[in-house]
């Protein structure tokens, strides 16, 4: 086209208005402001470090509460004692001179321990005073009725409801009458808030890492576009939103307070990519879809009646599985490679429990520069919620 | 194709950058029908150009805080940059910029005739060009009105400079008939 065509075109048309479309500007407001409140970085460093703050407090909390804890719950006790049969003995009636003599009980307490073996036996009891029965009768009463037990031996095998005998553990520790090595099975969703909306990072060149086909000039133009030439370079940052992750996983106790986790994750990370090119930015909608499986080691800090306090460490693996930039399909071949940490609280309501873990991971870097979440926010905080079933 | 409207942008400018909210309301008033033209010169339904502008306001007001004035006529500027970019990406990711056919009576030759628009109002200039193929279409808005050579096009649509100049010059020759026809029909009414 010559020259001076094009330039009569664009006079002719410098100024040509049509009547601009009636606008909702309650809807544009609501939509800036969204955005001025997402978009701060300050605010996502803010839920950042309120985030670890809380995962640490959990950490140390749970610590703290497995120190200060000395005596037997009554609860406890009170369990204990439902699932034992015991020699019932008759209240001793003493007379004054005897009740003055006789030295006065101590309180019972258990002795501590750190293991929960099957068997089962009674630890060492004070020494009562032995006076013969007296008989009861309704002119005898006593102020103070001490009951009486025949001193037991240092170990005694006592007999229980349930076949299994049970022994009595340290302070803050819930008996288990029965010892489970059953399988549990989670289903929970997380997600990693390490950042959101308008989160920059820096512009860095742009090439699929996988094996793309070459661009043509129909690519531009037909419905099964391919993935754009390793060769094109453009400049991308990307604005990630927070990703969100689904798992089912089943949890083994491998014994003592040591259990293991596997099981399947799918992930979606949801980006907005700004593709700048010889002064024109464009945006794409990025959507990656992972399968992943993850592992990991748990520890139990404090495990009550109903409420468990227990760290976790371990990590996973990932496949993308899916993965698309508007119309264009994307390519990542290499493994996604995370570790995580994180403290739980489990709310056991039978018979279903409810948990939360908040805690940090870490994505390593796999060698692909495309502006995800993963590689532009290695270091994150992740906020998991979700059920436990037992499996009897 | 600038509004000279003076210190009245530089005015407005400091206003939307400093929060105005009345400010928008009269960024609109000023420029929101020249934008909606530059909108509906690359969508064709009238529908989408109403999203795509609200989008593309949005998209102004939401990074006003990052535009530097630079003279009379720059706010307006950088408005249509945004509201082209709105437009393309509507367009890719709507997956509108299908396959063109080709029109096989127009001559597939990298030169042919120019569109003679002297007698042509902008009102049908701007129907005209918004009849053509949506790819079509983008390549010619790109070239004729954005001041983009093939070799940017190409870069900014992700083609070969080959097939911007020949989607052009299809375009071209497309555009050179449909006026030729609209002046047959005009002097010609039936």
């Amino acid at each position: 086209m010559k020259e001076e065509t094009r330039k009569q075109m664009q006079q002719k048309m410098a100024a040509y208005k049509e009547t601009a479309p009636e606008v909702s500007w309650a809807a544009m407001e609501k939509a800036l402001a969204a955005g001025s409140t997402v978009s701060t970085p300050q605010a996502f460093m803010w839920r950042r470090w309120i985030a670890v703050a809380a995962a640490v407090l959990l950490i140390a909390g749970a610590g703290l509460l497995t120190l200060l804890r000395n005596d037997v719950e009554p609860d406890y006790k009170a369990e204990i004692l439902a699932d034992i049969q015991l020699e019932e003995e008759q209240p001793a009636i003493k007379t004054e001179t005897e009740a003055e003599t006789e030295l006065q009980p101590k309180a019972k307490t258990l002795p501590k321990t750190k293991t929960l073996p099957r068997k089962k036996t009674l630890p060492e009891t004070e020494h009562l005073p032995q006076t013969e029965p007296q008989p009861q009768t309704e002119t005898q009463t006593q102020a103070n009725p001490q009951p009486q037990t025949e001193p037991l031996p240092a170990e005694t095998t006592m007999k229980t409801q349930d076949t299994e005998p049970i022994e009595f553990i340290g302070a803050g520790e819930e008996i288990r009458a029965k010892s489970s090595r059953k399988l549990i099975a989670s289903v929970y969703v997380s997600s990693l808030m390490n950042g959101s909306a308008n989160t920059f990072a820096s512009g860095r060149l742009m090439y699929y890492c996988a094996a793309p086909m070459g661009a043509s000039d129909q690519m531009l133009f037909d419905n099964n576009s391919p993935a754009l030439s390793p060769e094109k370079k453009v400049k991308e940052k990307g604005s990630h939103r927070q990703p969100v992750r689904f798992g089912l996983s089943l949890r083994y106790p491998l014994g003592g307070r040591v259990s293991i986790d596997g099981g399947l994750s799918y992930s979606l990370l949801v980006s907005t990519i700004h593709s700048t090119t010889n002064g024109m930015t464009f945006d794409s909608q990025q959507k990656l879809n992972y399968i992943g499986i993850p592992v990991r080691v748990n520890y139990d800090l404090l495990k009550g009646n109903r409420f468990n306090l227990y760290t976790s460490a371990g990590g996973s693996v990932e496949k993308m599985v899916k993965g698309r930039r508007d119309d264009r399909k994307i390519y990542i071949r290499p493994l996604q490679y995370t570790m995580t940490c994180a403290a739980g609280a489990e709310l056991r309501l039978n018979p279903v429990s409810l948990y939360v873990e908040p805690g940090l991971s870490y994505h390593f870097k796999n060698g692909c520069h495309i502006p995800t979440y993963y590689n532009d926010k290695p270091l994150g905080f992740d906020l998991s919620i979700g059920l436990r079933f037992n499996l009897e | 194709m600038k509004f000279f409207i003076g210190d009245k942008e530089e005015q407005l400018t400091k206003r939307l950058q400093g929060g105005d909210k009345t400010a928008l309301k009269d960024f609109y008033s000023l420029y929101g029908g020249y934008l909606t033209g530059v909108c509906s010169r690359y969508i064709s339904d009238d529908e989408d150009v109403k999203d795509v502008f609200q989008d593309a306001l949005i998209n102004i007001f939401s990074h006003i805080k990052d535009f530097k004035y630079r003279g009379a006529g720059s706010l307006q500027a950088w408005s249509t940059r945004i509201t082209v970019n709105q437009s393309l990406n509507f367009l890719r990711g709507k997956n509108k910029l299908e396959t063109t056919a080709l029109v096989r009576d127009v001559a597939d030759e990298t030169e042919g005739m120019d569109p003679e628009t002297e007698d042509i109002s902008p009102e049908v200039l701007h129907r005209l060009v918004r009849e053509l193929p949506t790819g079509y279409r983008t390549i010619f808005n790109l070239y004729v009105f954005e001041n983009k050579s093939h070799k940017e096009i190409a870069e900014i649509l992700g083609i070969k400079i080959d097939s911007s100049c020949s989607q052009f010059s299809r375009a071209k020759n497309l555009l050179a008939k449909m006026i030729t026809d609209y002046r047959k029909n005009k002097n010609n009414p039936r």
